[in-house]
């Protein structure tokens, strides 16, 4: 096999293997209409370094990639209006009759998006990436370790926004003098 | 709303394109991309990528990359990205990832060469227990600030100024040992500093014990569990360590060889915890901090405290005895009703205190004069009727400080927000009065000195902010400590720490570079590092730990 044969297959390999799981990474964090755009970019980006791509962590760098184009759209304010989270609008509706569990829920949504973009990246790797310490630390450029402090810290602020939403949700008169800090 | 609720399952609940939701055939194929290829599909040149020249349904994401593949990637290059393609790249060195991915981190495992130590002094000293002395090798690492840090959090003093602090891995490039843990051993005013290293530990649920002047339990605790998953006897002076083993059998205190895990300082600066597993949480939470009239309506004014708070794993909460003769750790013996949510255990003077559940609900207290043989109740204050649960799991984390000598005692909360009372008995718990005092800030800490006067420490936050202390015969009556008092100022810089041997200022040291910090990460740039530690038994004379720092 050439060269560019076992390049290409590897792209095709590397495509049909992790499209689905980019594709829903991406449909979690951006616009429906904005997915095929972050994809193309990921792709792009993953052909031009097909040789670079560290076996065995492909689908992490994919992710590390695909934040990054994320980012970039967000740091362009003419673009921002298109990529808003998503996540109220497509969120699963809870089975069975739970409108406390709903509550609830909606209520962990909302503390997730005060947190910081970091904390938030943090916890949806794990929640719904569902990645293991290290290959978050693919994703962030950083070691597995720090990912395991940086997930406790994300996770015990959003069980504080989480008490700070709820207790809101709780006394809706109650006024918060420095929300802007949260 | 459940105050356990696991987080991350519940986002996983909540996950928006739940695994199995993406209809593969939405996606185009291989095949199709070789397709495209193939047809050559016509692409605008693009000085820029464009992403509104790509939209869904007009000219799908696989159809760019087709023509990029057909263009060619030196040419791709240059349209899309003008070779400047730095915002793309994941944030990570490509050689490095495949090792982190792939293989385990490497952490260079302990290697001891077992000595029984039979000539140091103290409690220890006829111990049958083997304590093993670190390799030159691992001693090196342990000691190599290069390699492993000091954090706030695990450090304790003795009384007479030995400490241990626990270091863990840096987070660094340069570090080569992943999620190890290590242990640094040394005396106020210098001398001989040793380390150890530990190996690989949950930073969660990693606790550092004091038992007397010398010797300290690093302990590992496993959630779910009421044994540890390790727990290491160090000792301050040798810098030998052992490895402690689990018993289930509860055990009364009835040997001078036998130590409890004291309920220590409850609070975030390097002081450790009343329960044997739990965890400190740094969540940022609002606190209500009076009332404010606003256009004829008074509403509650709140502010964001950024405070720690305990985040119990009730499981594992109670208290623990250390036996060095034959080297086990396991459960005091108590009463039927002790609380695992409350574990406010305190020794004094041979009087240990644990929090216990009373029928019917409610916070109790008891204590035991014979090591947990048997156990008096005592009832603590009307207004501090809350259920032990309710104590733990609020928000504030109103854990209860408590200071006994004798039949003397002192009851407060941890973080009472504006509840910064002091309930003192002088017949053991029988009657209570109110102290004539109570400290500023949102949280008060209770310490006995030495010559029996009840210390009061108020604290704003993680900061001292007043210091009250008792007459020796009179514990409600407390009076404002000046610096001329305390020998030194009361540093407001410094966070500060009570462990039952004394009280601790920690001054911290933050690298003097913003990231990007030449060898170090951002994280470590941001994070402070103790710097000096003052420490004193009587608030009058201090020693000073100097700790070491890039």
């Amino acid at each position: 096999m050439s060269g560019d044969m076992e390049l290409n297959d590897r792209f095709d390999k590397l495509y049909d293997g992790h499209r689905v799981a980019l594709n829903a990474y991406c449909r979690r964090r951006v616009a429906r209409d904005v997915v095929d755009d972050v994809m193309a970019e990921v792709f792009l980006s993953a052909w031009r370094r097909i040789d670079q791509i560290p076996g065995g962590a492909e689908l992490p760098w994919l992710y590390g990639v695909a934040r990054n184009v994320i980012a970039n759209y967000r740091r362009s304010d003419t673009r921002r209006s298109r990529l808003g989270l998503r996540l109220v609008g497509e969120r699963r509706e809870p089975s069975g009759d739970a409108s406390n569990v709903m509550a609830d829920e909606s209520l962990v949504l909302v503390a997730l998006e005060r947190l910081s973009e970091g904390d938030q990246e943090l916890l949806r790797l794990r929640a719904w990436e569902n990645l293991s310490s290290a290959e978050m630390g693919v994703v962030l450029g950083i070691s597995a370790s720090a990912v395991d402090m940086r997930l406790l810290r994300a996770r015990r602020r959003l069980g504080g926004c989480l008490k700070r939403v709820a207790s809101k949700d709780r006394a809706p008169g109650r006024r918060v003098a420095e929300e802007g800090l949260s | 709303m459940n105050d356990h609720i696991d987080l991350i399952d519940a986002l996983r609940q909540l996950d928006p394109v739940p695994p199995g939701s993406i209809d593969e055939a939405q996606c185009a194929t291989a095949a199709q991309l070789r397709m495209s290829l193939c047809e050559g599909p016509v692409i605008v040149p693009m000085a820029r990528f464009d992403h509104r020249r790509v939209r869904s349904g007009s000219l799908s994401w696989w159809k760019v990359a087709a023509a990029i593949a057909v263009i060619g990637p030196g040419i791709a290059a240059v349209l899309l990205w003008g070779g400047d393609d730095d915002g793309l790249r994941p944030a990570v060195r490509i050689t490095d990832t495949v090792t982190s991915v792939s293989e385990p981190t490497s952490t260079t495992e302990p290697t001891t060469s077992p000595t029984i130590d039979d000539s140091a002094p103290g409690t220890l000293g006829a111990s049958l227990f083997a304590m093993l002395s670190p390799s030159t090798e691992e001693e090196a690492q342990a000691t190599d600030f290069d390699l492993y840090r000091d954090d706030f959090e695990l450090m304790q003093v003795s009384a007479v100024g030995n400490y241990v602090s626990l270091r863990s891995c840096r987070d660094s490039k340069f570090a080569t040992c992943g999620n190890g843990w290590a242990y640094v051993t040394g005396a106020a005013g210098g001398g001989e500093v040793h380390g150890g290293l530990l190996g690989e530990l949950s930073p969660v649920n990693l606790h550092l014990y004091l038992l007397d002047d010398r010797y300290f339990v690093a302990l590992e605790s496993a959630p779910g569990e009421e044994a540890p998953a390790t727990a290491w006897l160090i000792d301050a002076v040798s810098g030998q360590s052992g490895v402690l083993r689990w018993l289930d059998e509860p055990t009364a205190l009835d040997s001078a060889e036998q130590m409890l895990l004291l309920c220590q300082e409850s609070y975030n600066s390097f002081g450790t915890t009343c329960a044997v597993a739990a965890e400190w949480d740094d969540t940022p939470f609002v606190a209500e901090v009076g009332e404010v009239s606003s256009g004829g309506t008074t509403v509650t004014e709140t502010s964001l405290f950024e405070g720690q708070y305990l985040d119990m794993r009730t499981e594992a909460g109670l208290p623990k005895v250390v036996d060095v003769r034959d080297g086990t750790i396991r459960p005091l013996a108590m009463p039927d009703n002790a609380s695992a949510e409350l574990p406010v255990s305190q020794q004094a003077a041979g009087r240990i205190w644990i929090g216990t559940d009373l029928d019917g609900g409610g916070l109790g207290l008891a204590f035991s004069d014979d090591g947990g043989v048997t156990w008096t109740q005592v009832t603590v204050p009307e207004q501090l009727h809350a259920t032990s649960e309710e104590l733990a799991n609020v928000v504030h984390d109103d854990l209860l400080e408590i200071a006994a000598d004798g039949d003397r005692v002192a009851l407060a909360r941890s973080w009472g927000g504006d509840d910064n009372a002091v309930y003192v008995s002088e017949d053991a718990g029988k009657s209570w009065t109110t102290a004539t005092s109570e400290p500023n800030g949102n949280g008060v800490h209770l310490y006995v000195l030495a010559d029996g006067r009840l210390v009061v420490m108020g604290s704003m936050d993680a900061y001292p902010s007043e210091l009250l202390v008792s007459t020796r015969s009179q514990w409600a009556e407390l009076d404002k400590l000046d610096s001329s008092d305390l020998g030194r100022p009361l540093d407001r810089d410094s966070r500060f720490s009570v462990n039952g041997a004394g009280v601790a200022m920690i001054r911290s040291y933050s690298l003097p570079c913003d990231h990007p910090c030449p060898g170090y990460t951002q994280d470590e740039a941001e994070r402070s590092v103790p710097d000096t530690v003052a420490f004193s038994v009587d608030l009058t004379n201090w020693s000073t730990i100097q700790m070491p720092h890039p």
